[in-house]
């Protein structure tokens, strides 16, 4: 999680004299146990926890500063704030739009579009961000076509979700793993980027079963999809020339940036920089006061406030030396075999991430594993544990509603568009089918790191 | 003073049972773009006008929040709106009204009652401690107070 594991120095003064990691382990599983009944906004939860891990004493506030990733928030920040500006092009509607007639609207072929369409964004952007784009699009189109829009809400989720886990930043576990590990663009697409698409070929032949051979739609409903002009959806061409520019630069930095030591929160937060100067230098200095405002005001600061306290938490369990004692008892559980633990981190990352936010788990995952590194022949041995993780969380979003925020931003457009998504009808075919993908993913992690 | 003051009668009124096709006939009619809504003992329920029938005319990707910020790319003729209006035209108006819109009580203060017609753009309904409704205040009735004091 960051470069500080272990106990090097002592930055616990405990009230009363308490066991530092007794009160630790006490903060954690209330704030977790908290966020998990989603009766209070989790960025107030997490930061409520890290504040009690400094009040009570288990970290100073300096030690709780260098416990937070400011690469991670770097990334999340800049991408916020690029996908910000871009959306006002009309780009997303354009994709989809553009997606839609060149399969002549069939609702059977569209079903697969759309989801491909997802899943690359997903992979380029992060996956929540993508959902909030295409989805409002997807649902214009299925009430024109006068299909139901549920099979392509689900089949969003899923591919979001797969799309997600193919680079460094496409889904949050991701943007975690590869801060902390110091894993680039390259890497993750290297590693897991075939697999996720592969795995999406996969579901999108299980979707086109469930759902997509019956799907049928009138001429006059196709027409009126056919009628649509993508060209008309950008509203604003000099935007998207700006956007699509930055968007590229940025693509390229990840890819070579990590040979420059130049880290990927650099590049986001620098090309948001440049985006938000081309965006600006023709306005005038009260219209660009507004405009960054409001630009600003778009960055989804729940999540990066999220991120901060749940750093300062898994410190806090860190430096007292809980995880590197979890870590032992994992290995025990194991018998230290590589095959074994992978596999173990691989599923139940996915079952956990299932039913559980697989941000919290992971960011505490990641210290634990690190503490493995002895075991393993140090941090080269770590790699697949590290790729299980990734497909574990990410894929395992996909199990439940409230696997991924992908997912909650998607069922909660389909409430306002009075097509609810119920919880246990949801889950009742994605937690079989996510099992499927994690099943393809332990075969890929077998066959390609550890036999 | 208060909104009493600029209080008029309302000219007409419509019902939670009215149909939408009668209260589009009535606001054409009465030249209103939108109407108070009462119940069977006038008690006041909210606003009927143009906004919800336009609402129900586009689709909600557009409508919902969270949707979609522009439809240059829709060239739709009348004729496809039409499958849209016959979805809605038979329906009463008790499923359309806005009942989120503003109100005024006798006693509400004048420069409160300016400020709810500023940020509503509407006509704002008065009641009495039973909900029902009285008459309303608009731009111009309250306008017409304050200029008397020219």
């Amino acid at each position: 999680m960051t470069a500080h594991g272990g106990v090097a120095e002592n930055l616990s003064h405990v009230v009363f004299g308490w066991d530092p990691m007794t009160v630790a382990t006490v903060v954690l599983v209330l704030t977790y146990g908290v966020i998990v009944t989603e009766k209070i906004n989790r960025a107030i939860v997490a930061m409520l926890g890290a504040g009690l891990m400094i009040l009570l004493g288990v970290l100073n506030q300096d030690a709780a500063i260098r416990g937070i990733d400011f690469n991670t928030l770097a990334l999340l920040t800049g991408m916020m704030v690029i996908v910000s500006i871009t959306r006002r092009s009309g780009v997303f509607q354009f994709l989809a739009i553009w997606a839609a007639k060149r399969v002549k609207a069939r609702p059977r072929h569209l079903l697969w579009v759309l989801a491909l369409v997802t899943a690359v964004a997903s992979a380029l952007l992060d996956n929540v961000t993508t959902v909030m784009l295409i989805v409002p699009v997807t649902l214009l189109i299925t009430e024109e076509l006068e299909v139901s829009a549920y099979p392509f809400l689900f089949t969003q989720i899923f591919a979001s979700n797969v799309g997600g886990t193919a680079t460094l930043i496409g889904d949050p576990p991701n943007i975690l793993i590869g801060s902390a590990v110091g894993l680039s663009f390259n890497d993750f697409v290297m590693n897991v980027g075939a697999i996720s698409f592969a795995i999406l070929a996969v579901m999108l032949f299980l979707f086109d079963l469930i759902w997509g051979r019956r799907m049928t739609a009138t001429d006059t409903a196709k027409n009126r999809v056919m009628g649509f002009s993508e060209r008309d959806a950008i509203t604003d061409k000099k935007l998207l020339k700006k956007s699509l520019l930055v968007l590229a630069l940025v693509l390229f930095g990840f890819v070579v940036g990590h040979s420059y030591h130049q880290e990927p929160g650099t590049v986001a937060l620098f090309g948001a920089a440049l985006l938000m100067l081309l965006d600006n230098f023709h306005r005038d200095p009260e219209e660009q006061s507004h405009n960054v405002h409001e630009t600003f005001g778009h960055v989804e600061w729940i999540t990066i406030f999220f991120f901060i306290g749940l750093f300062v938490l898994v410190y806090g369990v860190e430096h007292t030396g809980l995880l590197s004692l979890l870590s032992k008892d994992l290995l025990v559980l194991t018998g230290g075999d590589l095959t074994i633990t992978a596999l173990a981190v691989l599923w139940s990352s996915a079952v956990f991430s299932a039913i559980v936010d697989n941000i919290p788990f992971v960011a505490t995952m990641i210290p634990l594993i690190k503490s493995m590194a002895p075991e393993f022949g140090g941090a080269q041995g770590l790699m697949p544990l590290w790729w299980a993780l990734s497909l574990g969380a990410c894929l395992g979003g996909n199990g439940s509603l409230v696997g991924a925020s992908a997912n909650l931003m998607v069922a909660g457009f389909a409430e306002r568009a009075g097509q609810r998504i119920k919880f246990l009808k949801f889950m009742a075919l994605a937690f079989p089918l996510m099992l499927i993908t994690v099943a393809i993913a332990h075969v890929y992690l077998y066959y390609r790191y550890l036999s | 003073m208060n909104c009493e003051t600029a209080l008029i009668k309302i000219p007409e009124v419509l019902k939670m049972d009215t149909s939408v096709r009668d209260a589009i006939a009535i606001l054409f009619e009465s030249d209103r773009k939108t109407l108070p809504v009462v119940d069977e003992n006038d008690v006041y329920q909210g606003l009927f006008g143009g906004h919800q029938v336009l609402e129900k005319l586009l689709p909600q990707s557009f409508t919902m929040v969270g949707g979609l910020p522009d439809a240059s790319f829709m060239h739709d003729k009348p004729s496809d709106l039409v499958p849209h209006l016959d979805k809605i035209l038979d329906k009463p108006i008790a499923d359309f009204v806005d009942r989120d819109g503003p109100v005024a009580k006798c006693s509400t203060p004048l420069v409160e009652t300016l400020l709810l017609l500023y940020k509503h753009r509407t006509i704002v309904p008065v009641v009495n401690e039973e909900g029902k409704l009285l008459g309303q205040v608009s731009v111009w009735s309250v306008l017409s107070e304050i200029m008397k004091y020219k």
